[in-house]
């Protein structure tokens, strides 16, 4: 189903829960009583065809409106990758780390060293996501931000100054930005195929699902970088570059 | 126990039977001497379903045995040291003997191949399809070796290593370093201490 501007927002949430996730990002509480897509967008102050297209691309996976994500501009796009690091880093890491304390601690002899071993396997890949998030807010965001800003307002010199002052390029950060949701996929491959805690596969469904979910939404996330904002920086540092 | 069988090669009939002596205390190990003499060893050990090959480093040091250890890839090699020289580190025995080695060294040297030997097979069988030589890349990488060392490490090329990595990949579906390295734990391939001992 394709969500429209006149669907009820609360329809969409009933229909699917994961897009709780989303509405929240955008900053949006619930209570929207009958309100429809467009005026709880209006509410919150919201670009409702931006709204529109990320909680699509979560709904369906077949849906990227490439092109289309491409018109907006680079700071509605970075302000929304901020919020899902914060989606991350606050409610999904926290989250997922305490489910697999809670197996460590329910669980006894082997199932217990094992799920150790994928505990520190959880550990090691939150501080690889840490450090690659931190990279990004503090110098691949505010590179891009300053560089929009410049490339829609600034005058020769500005831009002629910004480009000879700065060592980045937006490519030197799409050679590095690695598949980060790969080891998530470890984690729950090694979980489904290779530990057997008998006593609470209840718990262990849990966090898979939750391992699942944030694996869905990094793949949505670094798409977004990859497919839209780094094509999109390239052709604003090469008209910067040509001055 | 019962299919693994040793292939004794030494130059000495004495040192040969020797060996051959204290395995056999070993039960239900079977060991096979292989004469100096015999210009055929590959048929040799065909027929006698040899899978460790003990080799005095005389004998191993000789053209015919370096083109063996080379090319067959399930065949395990033991070493006897007879002389005092170092052969190349770059070498892998699965057990290395000194001429004077105690015969409680000896049995535990032979205990300790077994436990693992039984532990590879256990796991090839049962608990996944991945080949002897695939787990012993699968624990290179996981002690966290490069892909032009381990292809050193095992006399193989670097592409051959990558092909290999691939393979564990679609079998296992584990793609990260880390992840194999948690699966190597978890099927004791390696085991804790040997990460430790790298970390220090």
């Amino acid at each position: 189903m394709n969500i429209t501007a006149n669907i009820k927002m609360a329809d969409i949430i009933i229909q699917n829960h994961h897009l709780l996730s989303v509405i929240n990002r955008f900053g949006i509480q619930l209570g929207f009583g009958e309100k429809s897509v467009d005026s709880v967008c209006k509410i919150y102050n919201i670009n409702t065809d931006f709204f529109l297209d990320i909680i699509n691309s979560f709904n369906d996976p077949d849906f990227f409106p490439k092109q289309k994500l491409k018109t907006y501009p680079l700071n509605l796009i970075v302000d929304y990758l901020y919020k899902t690091h914060d989606y991350y880093l606050n409610v999904k890491i926290p989250e997922i780390n305490s489910l697999i304390n809670e197996l460590v601690e329910s669980s006894s002899g082997e199932t217990a060293n094992a799920i150790k071993l994928i505990h520190k396997f959880y550990n090691e890949y939150t501080t690889q996501l840490h450090q690659h998030i931190a990279f990004e807010e503090k110098t691949v965001y505010p590179y891009i931000l300053k560089l929009e800003e410049l490339y829609n307002e600034g005058d020769e010199e500005q831009k002629k100054l910004f480009v000879s002052n700065n060592k980045f390029i937006i490519k030197d950060y799409a050679i590095q930005h690695d598949n980060i949701e790969e080891k998530i996929y470890d984690i729950k491959n090694l979980l489904i195929k290779y530990i057997s805690p008998e006593d609470n596969f209840i718990l262990c469904f849990k966090i898979l699902g939750q391992l699942a979910h944030l694996e869905d939404d990094i793949k949505d996330h670094s798409e977004m970088e990859n497919k839209i904002i780094v094509p999109k920086v390239s052709i604003m540092e090469n008209s910067l570059q040509n001055i | 126990m019962e299919n693994i069988t040793i292939g004794i090669l030494t130059e000495s009939y004495v040192i040969s039977r020797g060996i051959q002596f204290i395995i056999s205390k070993n039960n239900g190990l079977s060991s096979h001497i292989i004469p100096n003499s015999e210009l055929c060893i590959k048929n040799n050990i065909v027929e006698n379903n040899i899978n460790l090959l003990i080799v005095s480093d005389n004998v191993f040091e000789e053209p015919k045995l370096l083109k063996l250890y080379k090319t067959d890839r399930n065949l395990n090699f033991g070493l006897i040291r007879t002389k005092q020289v170092s052969l190349n580190s770059m070498f892998e025995f699965k057990i290395d003997f000194d001429l004077f080695d105690t015969e409680s060294i000896i049995k535990s040297k032979l205990d300790k191949y077994l436990e693992s030997a039984l532990n590879s097979n256990k796991l090839s069988l049962e608990d996944s399809e991945l080949s002897k030589r695939e787990i012993e890349i699968l624990r290179l990488v996981a002690l966290g070796k490069t892909n032009q060392a381990i292809a050193e490490t095992l006399f193989i090329s670097k592409h051959t290593v990558v092909t290999h990595r691939k393979k564990i990949t679609a079998k296992l579906g584990i793609k990260t370093i880390s992840g194999l390295t948690v699966y190597a734990l978890l099927n004791s391939i390696i085991e804790t201490y040997e990460i430790d001992e790298l970390n220090k």
